[in-house]
């Protein structure tokens, strides 16, 4: 292998490695991976499932009432 | 909250400017719509000025505190449950009776609250004054007047909500005793319970508030039971509310009725754009022409039809022959993209050419200039082209247009089973599948939200973009289609998808009643350049961004997939790759819609970009640029991108039934990874998997339909009947099912 290929290759290997590197960051961090970030937030997706948990909790109740 | 700074909440009715005053304090560029409904979770800023500082949450926008939609739930949580120091109230004040029944309900929270009464110089315009001292003394709130647009009294503003968040501050009612009785002895249930804010708490538990009877189950019931409140104890305290509004609130307001006696601009070309018989054709037209101005080589048709160019008008021989004019007057989408296309072209040869001389091996060279270069261009290549059609598109919005198409729409879609409302995320995914997905939480029923965020996908987002104009751009030179009609053609397939799709969806397992639609209408106003040139800012860098990572490292590993055998070895014929031999198994699935099996040798990239693009939707176009590159088979000169592809097309034999199918099957499958986790996020438990065979199967029939009929047109003597008893079948099940439910 000449010099310059081992150049091309040693900065094609970091750059996978950041990609990953970066993207197991972002998930130990709970935030969203690369390419993923356009107007979601992790913190948004947390109220969207409380919401459901809420909503599934009312509506047992809403059938428990209904049943009694 | 951060460093232990204080927490001031932005709360108000839908469109009245919170995001923009939000913008003002924390000089952030977040979205901003002209259309109720823009902002669906909280945001987050730092307001510094001097010694003060503090953190500006941006809530979404609610039109009292007895929430039907998730994020009204998201607003009414945060204000009871994070604590903020202070609630600053965004008042419209060109809307102001609708705007305080908010507050009327948020007074009585224990929280300090200031009133920004925005848009206060659009109302003084207009000839109305309101009294800021009068309605601040009868509120015992602080009123500060400001107009968060032009940037004015926001310090004021800020300084105030900062004095006011080191107070405290009890909840007060303004509901009169005849509603409620014994209104202290309620309190004190929530208030031995050790529950904040009794007083709201207590209120909502007598107006048998669905949430509040969730949370606080055993209270609610005493509560009721010490007011003896009625059933429609709500009704008269919604009254109440306004008869205070109107009698306290809105004597400070003077100069009212010159407004309400003459029509304003907005109302004027309400009368035009929203017109019964108009509303449909304007439309259409404006659509065309934003596409014309996207797309088109021949802009408005004008040398088609009018002989503008060629006629009785010639560029020929002119400067602008070339630049302006080929065949017809470019549009300025065509005119940026071939641009920057050929820089990047030009560049892409550099590159190539330097590494070679540099005395790089073939491998390397391929890998750089085939494997990285060649993928990210073509798809930097039409972010022009996206740009262009995003500037039209927010054009729209911003002036208040396409609030008015959800209206126009209302009635169409309500047949089919679907609110006026669901049609903005739908809009919205014309940009982006992911923040349209989230804009689902306006809508109020589950089942609504389930169809639309089933059929958002259909709608070619800026990604898909990019496959409509590559394979739209082989269409016209392969088989002399025109580009525009054909990029038309696809955005009207999604929505004639959508409709069918929404239909079956209504008639099987999405079965409801349609859901009321009340929206509030912006005012037109002009769009503002700053606003605009920000948005599409953000657009540029968040695309250029995943080009340098996500579509780059999916590039690298299809090149050394497509480079290595089974023996593990570095090979040039990339039909002998890993990648290939596993596409060749697959490419049968394929045959019936017309890119699997008959396709010659290299048949199978097709297979694979397909696959690819069901990641990211840049990466499909990017790959078959990579394998037009690595094949051998590249243009002329070995740089130029749309010959490449056509050099592709015409080496794989694939048929126009078969691109305009394979166009279609990326246009409506899986749209990307980031809307299947948004979708993952929104959907209720277990309906994730449903939707994606969903859009798989829909995308796969639909494929089929259209590569039978393009290619084999006789087949539509057995399509439509086909498709005509699956809707019959539907209907009748729909009716059995309605009957079974009546009966039950």
């Amino acid at each position: 292998m000449k010099p310059i290929d081992v150049i091309i290759l040693i900065f094609v290997i970091s750059f996978m490695a950041g990609i990953i590197g970066v993207n197991i960051y972002r998930k130990v961090k709970k935030r969203p991976m690369l390419g993923q970030d356009c107007g979601c937030s992790s913190k948004g997706r947390a109220l969207v499932k409380a919401y459901h948990k809420e909503k599934v909790k009312c509506d047992c109740r809403k059938k428990e009432k209904a049943d009694l | 909250m951060s460093n232990g700074s204080k927490m001031i909440a932005l709360i108000g009715n839908p469109n009245s400017g919170k995001t923009t005053l939000f913008n003002c304090l924390t000089g952030s560029h977040a979205y901003v719509g002209n259309w109720p409904g823009v902002t669906v979770e909280s945001r987050r800023g730092v307001y510094k000025d001097g010694e003060i500082e503090c953190e500006v949450v941006d809530l979404p926008g609610i039109y009292s505190f007895s929430p039907y939609s998730q994020e009204e739930i998201i607003s009414r949580n945060f204000v009871l449950d994070e604590n903020p120091e202070c609630v600053i109230d965004v008042v419209d004040a060109t809307n102001l009776e609708r705007n305080l029944y908010l507050l009327t309900q948020l007074m009585e929270i224990d929280v300090p609250v200031v009133i920004a009464l925005n848009m206060a110089d659009v109302l003084e315009k207009s000839g109305v004054t309101v009294n800021v001292d009068g309605l601040s003394k009868e509120l015992g709130l602080p009123v500060i007047p400001v107009s968060a647009l032009k940037s004015r009294n926001i310090d004021e503003l800020a300084k105030v909500a900062f004095q006011e968040s080191s107070r405290k501050r009890k909840g007060r009612s303004i509901l009169s005793k005849k509603v409620c009785r014994n209104i202290d002895e309620v309190v004190e249930v929530y208030d031995k319970a050790s529950i904040s804010n009794p007083l709201f708490h207590a209120i909502k538990a007598l107006e048998c508030d669905e949430i509040e009877n969730g949370i606080h189950d055993k209270e609610a019931e005493s509560a009721r039971k010490i007011a003896k409140s009625e059933d429609d104890f709500i009704a008269t305290s919604i009254d109440d509310r306004y008869k205070y509004i109107a009698d306290k609130c809105m004597v400070h307001q003077t100069g009212l009725k010159t407004v309400k006696d003459k029509l304003t601009i907005s109302d004027k070309i309400d009368r035009v754009l929203t017109n019964r018989w108009a509303c449909f054709p304007i439309f259409i037209l404006m659509i065309l022409a934003v596409f014309s101005l996207t797309f088109s080589s021949d802009l408005f048709f004008l040398n088609r039809v009018f002989g503008i160019g060629n006629g009785w008008i010639t560029f020929e021989g002119t400067w602008f022959e070339g630049l302006l004019w080929d065949h017809g007057l470019q549009s300025p989408g065509v005119i940026l993209t071939t641009f920057v296309q050929d820089i990047l072209d030009g560049l892409s040869g550099l590159i190539s050419t330097g590494l070679e001389s540099w005395g790089a091996s073939s491998w390397a060279v391929g890998l750089v200039s085939d494997g990285m270069v060649a993928g990210v261009f073509s798809v930097i290549g039409f972010l022009p082209q996206i740009l262009v059609l995003f500037l039209f598109f927010s054009i729209l919005e911003d002036c208040g247009y396409m609030a008015r198409i959800a209206f126009v729409f209302d009635r169409l879609l309500r047949k089919l089973g679907l609110s006026g409302r669901a049609l903005i995320p739908m809009i919205m995914g014309l940009g982006c599948s992911v923040p349209a997905i989230l804009n689902t939480r306006t809508l109020n029923s589950e089942k609504e939200k389930a169809k639309t965020i089933r059929v958002i996908p259909f709608f070619p987002c800026s990604a898909k973009l990019e496959i409509i104009s590559a394979i739209s751009g082989c269409l016209a030179e392969a088989f002399g289609l025109n580009a525009t009609i054909v990029g038309f053609s696809m955005y009207l397939l999604g929505i004639v998808v959508s409709i069918g799709t929404v239909i079956l969806m209504n008639l099987t397992t999405q079965r409801e009643k349609t859901p009321p639609f009340i929206m509030e209408l912006p005012n037109y106003h002009a769009p503002r350049p700053a606003s605009l040139l920000i948005h599409l800012w953000d657009k540029a860098k968040h695309f250029l961004e995943k080009a340098a990572t996500v579509i780059l490292f999916s590039q690298i590993i299809i090149w050394v997939l497509t480079h290595i055998g089974w023996n593990m070895t570095y090979t040039e014929d990339i039909g002998k790759s890993i990648l290939a031999s596993i596409s060749r198994a697959i490419s049968p699935v394929f045959t019936p819609i017309g890119w699997g099996a008959q396709l010659g040798k290299n048949g199978w990239v097709f297979t694979v970009s397909s696959t690819v693009g069901m990641v990211a939707k840049e990466a499909a176009v990017a790959s078959l640029y990579n394998f037009a590159n690595a094949i051998g088979i590249a243009g002329v000169d070995g740089t130029e991108s749309l010959s490449n592809l056509i050099a592709l097309v015409n080496d794989t034999g694939i048929t126009m039934g078969g691109l305009i199918s394979l166009m279609s099957f990326n246009l409506l499958t899986v749209p990307c990874f980031a809307a299947v986790a948004s979708a993952k996020a929104e959907l209720p438990k277990g309906k994730l998997v449903f939707t994606i065979l969903f859009w798989l199967v829909t995308s796969y029939l639909v494929s089929m339909v259209v590569y039978l009929l393009i290619d084999y047109a006789w087949t539509a003597t057995i399509i439509i009947p086909l498709f005509a008893i699956l809707f019959v079948v539907a209907f009748l099940y729909s009716r059995k099912m309605s009957h079974k439910e009546a009966n039950a």
